[in-house]
């Protein structure tokens, strides 16, 4: 008999998953309750979890297995989306939901751990396959994997991986000294780095876009791209996160790990297969490509930015100094843009601009690759019908809210004469596949529990971003900006724009 | 509807709708056409309780196609007939409209030859052709041949055909011709399948499927249809010739419905069993658990079939072993 199922049919199934236990670090907060839960049940939902699976909670908080069922129950009813709450099934999967309080920084709580984990292990035939998972405040990260260390919890009869929730650090240093505490404990082939914009479906989308087709990959590079611009804005403010975004930052939140990742994706050579480590590999060596920024260059290539009040529509909302939990001299950047430089054969001289804010007019995040004109037009005479007068060539790859993909292009304007105009032409993912797509955390955890790394993040990439995003940490520390300097609403600080007027670029609005 | 049915003409009444539609939508964002190939839907009118195009409608979302809708009914040689229209709908929170064409043509069973020929004109270049008999009767006329001829695909529906051994026949023989083909009875058992390898995903326990003896496959119908039909031989041929496959029927219905799997090995025993109309309950050994199976419509079915364009190697499997005859 074969070792591997002779039951599988992957051209109908959807990948299937070992039985395994997960251990949630953290099994009281947020993120647990909002998203990890509703992507598990949700996995079940469409049979994509086997009968031998089992969740352990850990927290603080005092709780029987019966609570925290009935408290997963409410998240899940409360945050599950795009399918219905099945009772039947809720009850068939609770009864793998256990829980164990105890204080992370303690070893009887492993030890404890480590007694309930052998008890499900036998209750739900999960063959000793356990997947930690850190949902705790990130200062509590060390001194877990220490404590699994410890008690010798890594040491399993079946796989054992980790799932570690950025941020992954706080800078180059205190990142290194977090994967150091890592791999004392565990080997880098067990780490999975999660990023949830890499499990979004359109950013794989890209991967499929630029490789899974022939008529793009020749354009892709110096010759034919003028620049880039990759955006994430968000119309909220801080919200109740004032206390920790006080201390992080646009820069560090979002540009250090998720907008630099998609910029890999989006510049990455071609991977010799898709497999983890191909396209890993190739991530990194991209990540490692980007031209470090002199501290003399720094004021010139980033632009920090922070929101202060205004009125949109009938609300007034306030500017960052006046969130619940934030100073009110703070120097907080919710505003970043960067302009990088990728020092390799295909990207030599493109610029990648980077941005990424709150309280911008809208949600969006959206790559645009920016062609170069035509080396000569024929209709030098006719006008173009544009109000930026940009290129005309533009492809827009759309990750959120509408995700899909739109190629401009000039076309002749019906009736006489020749006056062309710009029109797009638009995929649209959710129209041209209606089935719903998996969230981001259905899809990462599913192949975290399938072994399979490739849209999570490697400790070399981690690294790489952080020596890329250091020097304009560094000159910002050491800088008082006088902030706010935009206002909410607004699609940022004056000087962004003018990082880009100095090579002649301006921002799309997307 | 014309008389005189000419794929030229049906193509200027699409090009006419899409042209007055483009007027109509222009102020409110405008239509975006979606084709991804060619569907041919052969239907004996009335021959099933939900209309083709409610069915055509549910697929557009998932594979936009020119719908070719060719309604059969009555006999004799009689003048065709044909219209083209658009079906449309409007994704949520946007403002542009996504339509795809479809043509309906009627005919009698003996003029149904004569559809063939104006296919060809309506079919659209460089996609696929799919052929879906609904009205698994129609593989007896004269005609079907020429059909299939044009599509790299058939689908047919065998839980519709009285005899099913018979169809099961030319399912096979399609399949030897190399002609890709599919029943939508073996894509009902997808999720009956999909659970039973869910449980084998247990490393553990792909060394007892060789030890499985039994297989015993309920069923509501008072003959195994062909959904419990696949289902025992797909079971067979992958755990050996050993295993005895025994159907039982539970319950009087009339639905053709797979009721339980059981699977029974040395230290192995499953159960896949309905306990609801959407509930399944699993149960390996000791530990139980359960799945959602949703009602499947039709639609559901063909959108499956439907992605997989090439050759499905596992129904290929299948279909080369002769049916169970004693039950």
């Amino acid at each position: 008999m074969p070792e591997t199922n002779p039951f599988q049919d992957p051209l109908r199934f959807e990948r299937r998953v070992p039985p395994c236990a997960i251990v949630i670090f953290g099994a009281n907060g947020d993120l647990t309750l909002r998203k990890l839960l509703p992507a598990l049940y949700r996995l079940a939902y469409e049979r994509r979890i086997p009968p031998g699976f089992a969740i352990l909670g850990n927290s603080r908080t005092e709780m029987s297995d019966e609570q925290f069922r009935e408290k997963m129950k409410e998240g899940v009813e409360k945050f599950l989306e795009d399918s219905p709450f099945d009772e039947d099934l809720w009850n068939s999967f609770a009864q793998g939901l256990f829980y164990v309080a105890g204080d992370i920084t303690k070893p009887e709580c492993f030890e404890t751990i480590r007694t309930r984990l052998d008890e499900i292990a036998q209750e739900r035939s999960t063959n000793g396959n356990v997947l930690f998972y850190l949902s705790t405040q990130p200062s509590y990260y060390i001194p877990v994997v220490q404590g699994i260390g410890n008690a010798g919890l890594h040491d399993n009869p079946g796989w054992t991986r980790i799932v570690v929730e950025k941020p992954f650090g706080h800078d180059l240093d205190s990142s290194m000294e977090l994967n150091q505490a890592i791999e004392k404990v565990f080997d880098e082939s067990q780490v999975y780095r999660i990023d949830h914009y890499l499990g979004k479906e359109t950013v794989q989308n890209v991967l499929a876009f630029r490789f899974g087709n022939g008529i793009f990959e020749p354009l892709w590079n110096r010759r034919y791209v003028d620049h880039v611009q990759i955006t994430a804005a968000e119309s909220i403010g801080v919200g109740s996160r004032g206390g920790y975004y006080q201390e992080a930052g646009a820069l560090r939140d979002m540009i250090q790990n998720h907008l630099l990742q998609i910029m890999a994706t989006v510049a990455m050579e071609p991977p010799p297969a898709f497999e983890p480590d191909s396209v890993r590999d190739e991530r990194a060596k991209l990540l490692r490509s980007i031209r470090i920024m002199k501290p003399e260059e720094v004021a010139q290539n980033a632009v920090p930015g922070q929101y202060g009040p205004a009125r949109i529509g009938d609300e007034e909302v306030l500017g960052f100094r006046q969130e619940k939990g934030v100073d009110s001299e703070a120097q907080t950047d919710t505003y970043a843009a960067a302009t990088f430089f990728v020092e390799n054969w295909r990207w030599a001289g493109v610029p990648f601009y980077l941005r990424s804010g709150k309280r911008l007019p809208k949600r969006v995040t959206d790559i645009a690759i920016q062609f170069n004109d035509a080396p000569h037009s024929v209709f030098a005479d006719a006008p173009v019908n544009s109000r930026s007068g940009r290129g005309p060539n533009l492809l827009i790859l759309r990750i959120q809210p509408e995700e899909g993909i739109s190629l401009r292009f000039r076309s002749k304007q019906p009736g006489a004469g020749m006056q062309l105009r710009p029109v797009s032409m638009d995929f649209n993912y959710g129209s041209s596949f209606g089935e719903r797509s998996p969230s981001a955390y259905e899809t990462l955890l599913l192949d975290v529990m399938a072994g399979d790394s490739t849209l999570y993040t490697r400790q070399d990439m981690v690294e790489a971003s952080w020596k890329v995003v250091q020097p304009i940490l560094n000159s910002w520390a050491e800088t008082k900006f006088d902030l706010p300097n935009y206002d909410a609403g607004t699609w940022g600080p004056k000087a962004s724009d003018e990082m880009l007027a100095q090579r002649g670029h301006v921002w799309r609005v997307p | 509807m014309s008389t005189q049915v000419q794929a030229a003409d049906l193509l200027h009444q699409l090009d006419e709708v899409w042209s007055s539609m483009g007027k109509e939508q222009s102020e409110t964002g405008g239509v975006l056409r979606a084709c991804a190939m060619t569907l041919i839907a052969l239907v004996e009118d009335n021959s099933h309780p939900i209309d083709v195009g409610e069915t055509l409608a549910e697929l557009m979302h998932d594979h936009p196609s020119r719908a070719i809708v060719i309604r059969v009914s009555g006999e004799g040689k009689a003048p065709l007939e044909a219209r083209a229209f658009a079906q449309c709908w409007m994704p949520f929170g946007r403002r542009q409209q996504i339509c795809c064409e479809q043509i309906e043509i009627r005919s009698t069973h003996d003029s149904l030859v004569n559809v063939v020929p104006i296919l060809r004109g309506l079919i659209v270049p460089d996609l696929p052709v799919v052929l879906w008999v609904r009205s698994p009767n129609l593989i007896h006329n004269p005609a079907f041949a020429s059909f299939s001829d044009l599509a790299q695909k058939v689908i047919v529906e065998s839980k519709l055909f009285g005899d099913w051994k018979w169809l099961n026949h030319e399912i096979r023989s399609l399949s030897s011709q190399k002609k890709i083909t599919s029943d939508l009875a073996w894509t009902r058992i997808t999720r009956w399948r999909e659970l039973i390898s869910q449980v084998f995903e247990n490393s553990e326990r792909v060394d007892q499927i060789s030890t499985i003896h039994t297989v015993l496959i309920q069923h509501s119908s008072p003959e195994p249809g062909p959904a419990a039909q696949y289902l025992g031989i797909w079971l067979k041929q992958i755990i050996g010739k050993s295993c005895n496959v025994r159907f039982e029927v539970a319950g009087t219905t009339q639905t053709w419905q797979i009721q339980q799997v059981e699977l029974q090995g040395d230290n192995i025993h499953v159960s896949i069993q309905r306990t609801g109309s959407s509930v399944v309950d699993v149960q390996v050994n000791d530990l139980k658990t359960c799945a959602v199976f949703r009602t499947l419509r039709e639609s559901d079915l063909l959108r499956e079939e439907l992605s997989i364009p090439g050759e499905d190697s596992q129904f290929v499997k299948v279909l080369g072993y002769e049916p169970f005859s004693q039950v």
